[in-house]
């Protein structure tokens, strides 16, 4: 068989696993989205490869990968019918970041007029490494947006974890070329060029060299022994700062969409990994740049000076001092200001705060406070109570519930009520906890829509 | 281990010269009559706009906050040149020969996606628009290699 006919072949048999999609449900609004958009991709590929030439070898190979990315994406659709995730934390999740990822810049438009914002599908597999992302690239053929999200199986019911995919929500609102652009402005701005190690090349290899840790010794050695990299082509053959820079811009991103439960997520996560902090990764910067830099954000944004009554908060100080115990006391990791940081957090706000609940509201004792006396007492933090109060001498029933609990403060409460040494609440139940709190603050929203 | 090593084309040159010449063919489509399966040849051609608009041409999805390495996975990066290189070299092409060289890619692009969103919506198209945007995407068709 030659390459466009075993290519061609490959359309039918993708077209065959198409439609045995139809007979389950991938997501709750059903496949019938999915099916159409797929079919859609798999005809154009079909198209572009039927009028190749089969001499045309460069063009074969550019419709093979569309084809393989086309049938990698059916794939992950399929297993997300397994529906192995946390789906009150996933409908919460899409609340209040589907505008910021919607492109408003397209053809493709609803009846009234506004864009389709992305159909989003959700599985789990694998461990800790799993946290991710998929997005259709731009040059991907499609009318709509696909996003693919994974959780790890074996963390799937660990929401106080789950804050880590704001980082990428950040990515996935990156691939928007307008974005982009707008993104790429605020980090340059204020970030990179104000920066007197990251300004220029030769600041970058300068702070790279000329004093850095031992631990970052180690690691420039490993690498100069293993891949020849050293001081003169470290930013050609070992670092792309271009993705450096979208990597702080989605820790931003992350910080300011779920607030401090996502500073202790990603500590977590990324020290977990990473427990020196020093490792220079191709595309990612030092963990302990990433997270000192968050450590300060969190700072400017006031999270910390909230105060509690005098019950929580030494609880509440035990969180903090928790995330400060993952501060790199050496300033090499310090990379940005004060004041860079705060001029970003500025632009970002800024550009995030027109797209509906996106932005992490300033968290305040009235509303963070009674989730976590719930919480140390082993209660979910949002439900329902049932009563009885007299009317006219005989006993009524009586329900109350809470109202427009936002489920980022559950995680918020969810980690000061575990981490700390005060009044320790196990990791593990404080995560079933907080899921319990926030699939019971969705139901609460059902019931209020059929008031 | 895989059973071969392949390097993966890093462009889409030949997709967007087929529809580019798609569209093209769309202009000049009779006003009024819908058109079938259009929908992925223009929305892919009004991203590719967005991309020379925004000078926006990464197009990578990262992804995976946890930066991630197995032992003894250390690597060094392959700089390629830029996969837009000659699709933004025929997209400035393209742009000369409809409007000219005094106009700004923002005019440009915001009269050509304009075009499109008018296809879509099945809407009469102005003369000299349609005169813009076949000039435009013909000869992007004929730029891209």
């Amino acid at each position: 068989m030659k390459a466009k006919d075993f290519l061609l072949n490959e359309c039918e048999n993708l077209q065959t696993v198409l439609e045995e999609t139809l007979r389950y449900e991938y997501g709750i609004e059903g496949s019938r989205v999915f099916y159409e958009e797929c079919e859609h991709r798999l005809s154009e590929i079909t198209k572009l490869i039927s009028v190749t030439q089969e001499t045309a070898a460069p063009a074969l190979s550019e419709h093979f990968y569309k084809l393989e990315e086309l049938s990698a994406l059916i794939s992950r659709i399929e297993r997300s019918s397994l529906k192995e995730y946390s789906w009150p934390f996933l409908e919460e999740f899409k609340e209040i970041s589907l505008s910021a990822c919607t492109d408003p810049n397209t053809t493709q438009l609803d009846k009234d007029g506004n864009p389709y914002p992305p159909q989003v599908h959700v599985l789990s597999e694998g461990g800790l490494s799993s946290y991710q992302i998929y997005v259709d690239g731009r040059r991907v053929p499609s009318r709509r947006k696909i996003l693919t999200i994974f959780f790890p199986r074996t963390l799937k019911h660990y929401v106080l974890l789950h804050p880590i995919l704001g980082h990428e929500m950040g990515h996935a609102i990156y691939s928007i070329a307008a974005h982009e652009k707008a993104l790429d402005q605020v980090i340059k701005e204020n970030l990179i060029q104000p920066s007197k190690y990251f300004a220029s090349a030769q600041n970058f290899t300068e702070w790279m060299y000329r004093n850095p840790p031992q631990s970052v010794k180690v690691f420039l050695s490993v690498i100069e022994a293993e891949l020849q990299v050293n001081e003169q082509n470290i930013l050609d053959a070992y670092v792309d700062f271009a993705a450096w820079e979208e990597e702080f811009l989605c820790d931003f991103i992350g910080l300011l969409m779920f607030g401090p439960s996502f500073i202790a997520a990603i500590s977590d996560l990324l020290y977990s990994v990473d427990s020196s902090g020093s490792e220079i990764g191709n595309f990612h910067p030092p963990t302990a740049c990433r997270v000192n830099t968050l450590i300060e954000a969190a700072n400017i944004l006031g999270y910390e000076t909230l105060k509690f009554d005098p019950d929580y908060q030494p609880v509440v100080d035990a969180f903090w001092r928790s995330i400060h115990e993952k501060k790199q006391g050496n300033e090499w990791f310090d990379v940005f200001t004060s004041d860079q940081i705060r001029e970003t957090l500025h632009k970002l706000t800024a550009f995030l705060g027109p797209h509906e609940n996106a932005l992490y509201p300033t968290p305040t004792k009235e509303r963070v406070q009674p989730l976590i006396k719930k919480l140390l007492v082993n209660i979910p933090p949002v439900g329902y109570e049932f009563s009885t109060h007299q009317v006219e001498g005989k006993s009524k029933p009586h329900l109350s519930f809470d109202e427009n609990v936002d489920f980022r403060d559950i995680l918020f409460a969810g980690w000061i009520a575990t981490c700390n040494d005060v009044k320790s609440l196990k990791f593990e139940h404080a995560n079933k906890l907080c899921e319990y709190g926030i699939l019971q603050q969705r139901a609460i929203k059902m019931m209020q829509a059929q008031i | 281990m895989s059973i071969m090593s392949v390097s993966r084309p890093d462009a889409s040159t030949t997709m967007y010269k087929h529809f580019a010449s798609l569209v093209s063919g769309y202009v000049d489509a009779q006003a009024n009559q819908p058109l079938a399966d259009a929908e992925i040849p223009i929305e892919s051609i009004f991203k590719l706009l967005e991309m020379y608009r925004y000078d926006a041409f990464k197009d990578e999805t990262r992804r995976g906050a946890l930066a991630l390495r197995t032992a003894g996975a250390l690597t060094r990066i392959n700089k390629a040149p830029p996969w837009h290189t000659p699709i933004l070299e025929a997209l400035n092409s393209a742009k000369a020969n409809a409007f000219g060289a005094d106009i700004s890619t923002e005019q440009a692009v915001l009269e050509l996606e304009q075009v499109l969103k008018n296809l879509v919506a099945n809407q009469t198209l102005e003369q000299v628009h349609k005169d813009h945007a076949r000039n435009f995407f013909n000869r992007l068709g004929e730029a891209l290699a």
